[in-house]
């Protein structure tokens, strides 16, 4: 669910930019993205796969993402209804989780309007 | 490019093409600008020839991996020249060398024109100037630019112009979204949502394809240049507003949604007064999620340049991790949150 590079792979990049003097404010934010993930570990996309799983059959986050993935593909969610609002509470949630660490200013921000 | 080897080729190189006598460089630097580009500023006394004098140029050439899409260097060379030509404030090009026994890739040397990119500083108002100055004259800018029509003669380059811009920039989207190997449910939505909702064609013209705080420099006093041609082609003049206007795009000022700088109706009134058209705000809704769209899959691609192609940039690595923003405003602009 998480988008790459995942946080450990990050802290890795961010002491190697370091060490060949890339840009302080690009290094600052890898490390605290990885903070971030590492702080919220397993637990928030393990919520969300109980969620999707819930509604749409037992996998892991990835199988469940790509079914997701090819329903709303093949059109299983253009119409509205219970099930449209059901996908876009699902996307949302995955969205601000990710956003929550990746950039939670810009999460903040967005939200406010 | 590698000093000093390439600055002894590069001069003499810029001594044969301007017929100088001798063209010696003061100063050659990488500069900040540019994640898909390099770009070097070289400072050049020429004796004799058609640049004599001294001279402040910069130098525009491949980074070390590609994202494989946009014009090659010839291809921006000439849509410069034709925008500079129509008016618009971008730097002169000048020379083009598709050799690549120079400095080992193809370039385009153009003229320096003075002011900053740093989007953070355009949005904090330390650049800039007024900031509905500011935004007048990028409306100002990017109008000239739609004013450029097909059929141009100096724009082979870019190919027929689609009958369709909104069809073809989605299907350009959808392939690059295939090749990623990744399930990517936020973006099949806003592919979903945006190929049911397709606006009617409309008569394409000239967009600069990347129109962005960023990809502009200006002074404390204003606007100086209109940069980076490299995604330049024949498209909707509305795909260049949405992509201004993307929340991507605001460097932490999200409630100005004009770049940043001012918020969306005044960008619009002064562009509608510079370019005589109307903006429909269903049209420029579709074409901004088109814009969170495309960036998502173009944040992909940069980001494997660094995971895949192995170019050490911890930047593009980063921008993987833009996806997100991407998304939330793909959901946002089609009403899913």
């Amino acid at each position: 669910m998480r988008d790459r590079p995942d946080g450990a792979s990050l802290r890795a990049l961010a002491e190697q930019a370091a060490e060949r003097g890339e840009a302080p404010e690009l290094v600052a934010r890898a490390r605290a993205i990885a903070a971030r993930e590492a702080a919220a570990g397993a637990a928030p996309v393990e919520a969300i796969r109980r969620e999707l799983a819930g509604r749409w059959g037992e996998g892991s986050i990835e199988e469940l993402l790509r079914r997701l993935a090819e329903a709303i593909r093949a059109g299983a969610f253009d119409a509205p209804g219970p099930e449209q609002r059901a996908l876009h509470r699902a996307l949302g949630a995955i969205t601000e989780q990710k956003l929550a660490e990746s950039n939670p200013d810009y999460l903040a921000a967005a939200r406010r309007r | 490019m590698s000093l000093p080897q390439d600055a002894a080729a590069l001069a003499r190189y810029l001594r044969e093409a301007t017929g100088a006598r001798q063209a010696s460089i003061r100063e050659l630097r990488r500069l900040p600008e540019g994640a898909v580009q390099e770009n070097w500023r070289v400072e050049v006394e020429f004796a004799g020839g058609d640049l004599d004098g001294s001279r402040s140029l910069v130098l525009r050439k491949d980074a070390a991996t590609s994202l494989g899409l946009g014009l090659d260097r010839a291809g921006e060379f000439q849509v410069a020249r034709t925008a500079h030509a129509a008016g618009v404030s971008t730097p002169e090009p000048l020379l083009l060398c598709t050799e690549r026994t120079v400095i080992g890739s193809p370039f385009f040397v153009m003229r320096r024109i003075s002011g900053e990119a740093a989007p953070q500083r355009i949005v904090s108002g330390a650049l800039g100037g007024e900031r509905t100055d500011l935004a007048a004259a990028l409306a100002r800018e990017m109008a000239a630019i739609h004013a450029v029509a097909p059929p141009c003669a100096t724009l082979a380059c870019l190919g027929a112009p689609p009958a369709d811009a909104a069809g073809a920039r989605l299907a350009q989207c959808a392939g690059l979204l295939a090749d990623d190997p990744e399930p990517h449910p936020v973006a099949e939505w806003g592919l979903r949502w945006l190929d049911r909702h397709r606006p009617p064609p409309a008569a394409p013209v000239l967009c600069h394809g990347d129109f962005r705080t960023g990809n502009f420099l200006a002074d404390d006093r204003g606007l100086t240049a209109i940069l980076d041609w490299e995604f330049a082609g024949w498209s909707d003049p509305d795909e260049d507003i949405g992509w201004f206007c993307l929340g991507c795009w605001r460097f932490g000022a999200y409630e100005r949604e004009a770049g940043g700088i001012v918020p969306r109706p005044v960008f619009i009134d002064a562009y509608e007064r510079a370019s005589w058209r109307r903006i429909d705000p269903a049209r420029l809704r579709w074409w901004e999620t088109m814009a969170a769209l495309r960036w998502l899959a173009l944040a992909l691609r940069q980001r494997d340049r660094a995971l895949i192609g192995g170019e050490l940039s911890l930047d593009l690595a980063l921008t993987g991790r833009r996806v997100a923003e991407c998304e939330f405003e793909i959901l946002k602009l089609t009403g899913a949150l």
